[in-house]
């Protein structure tokens, strides 16, 4: 799976009432289980499964801990006889979820959440999530290991900018391209150096937030032809005069 | 010149709750046919292989 956000369990929410899109809730819709969709798989993995964080922001980040939870995605009734990662009421689906993220977002959730990288944070009587980190350069491709030494490619992409420090620095986001498949989430700018790791994907998925402008994301004209050449890269950059 | 190949399919997410998913293919579906540019709205159920066939 790309990203774990505050909406992945919201059944036992308000916003459940709301907005029923949870993963929990849409999930089971389309027969998939926790095993299958929670994370990449490959099928010479033995199953082993990944997260990837695309950067720290609460809609990517903040259901980390619901992946403690029993593995309650999936079709069939509630038996409460596995769990993602619990190990001391149910049997787990695996003992650790493996998860990649830049090196700033693992910063970033080790301040906000130490209990999710190192236990003995953990202050209370619950249980908690059981992770194995794995930090990546974002310039440089790494393997997921657990699922059969699968190629990741991080795309760097602006996602919005830092104004605490007075200098207006862009806040990076991370994007990813495995094989032909380029996923770009969150962004509002894309560099050249990330456009060129795009090029010859065969399908792109990309952030478009709505009409209007956004500080942090595409709006409809800045991703659609024929309003705007800054991203007709995806097509027409590779026209050669 | 030459053209390399584009992107066969470029999905969009992320929309922000004013967006109608419905409007948003049939404007992009004509979009598509103009330019021979395929983007269309990402969907809840929407498989895509991440192996090369």
């Amino acid at each position: 799976m790309i990203d774990c956000g505050k909406s992945f369990n919201c059944e036992d929410t308000l916003i459940h009432y709301l907005i029923p899109d949870g993963a929990i809730t849409l999930f089971p819709r389309f027969g998939l289980r926790c095993i299958d969709v929670c994370t990449i798989s490959n099928p010479e993995s033995n199953n082993q499964q990944a997260l990837l964080l695309s950067h720290d922001h609460a809609d990517a980040c903040f259901g980390l801990d619901d992946l403690r939870y029993p593995d309650r995605l999936t079709s069939q009734p509630l038996t409460f006889q596995s769990s993602l990662t619990l190990r001391s009421t149910f049997s787990p689906v695996q003992d650790s979820i493996p998860i990649y993220a830049s090196s700033e977002t693992y910063t970033s959730i080790s301040r906000m959440f130490p209990y999710m990288v190192d236990a003995r944070y953990a202050t209370g009587g619950g249980d908690i999530p059981s992770f194995n980190w794995h930090p990546f350069d974002p310039s440089q491709p790494f393997e997921i290991s657990e699922c059969g030494g699968l190629e990741v490619m991080p795309l760097q992409v602006e996602h919005g900018m830092y104004f605490s420090d007075g200098q207006g620095r862009p806040y990076m986001c991370m994007g990813f391209r495995i094989g032909p498949v380029a996923y770009v989430s969150d962004a509002n700018r894309i560099c050249e150096e990330t456009k060129a790791k795009i090029e010859g994907c065969r399908v792109l998925i990309l952030d478009a937030l709505r009409e209007t402008p956004h500080a942090s994301h595409f709006s409809f004209s800045e991703v659609s032809p024929p309003y705007n050449l800054a991203i007709l890269f995806l097509c027409f950059r590779n026209l050669t005069l | 010149m030459s053209l390399k190949p584009a992107p066969e399919i470029t999905y969009w997410v992320g929309f922000a709750h004013q967006t109608d998913h419905y409007t948003l293919e049939a404007e992009l579906k004509a979009w598509s046919e103009k330019t021979g540019i395929r983007i269309e709205p990402a969907f809840d159920g929407l498989e895509i292989p991440l192996l090369e066939e």
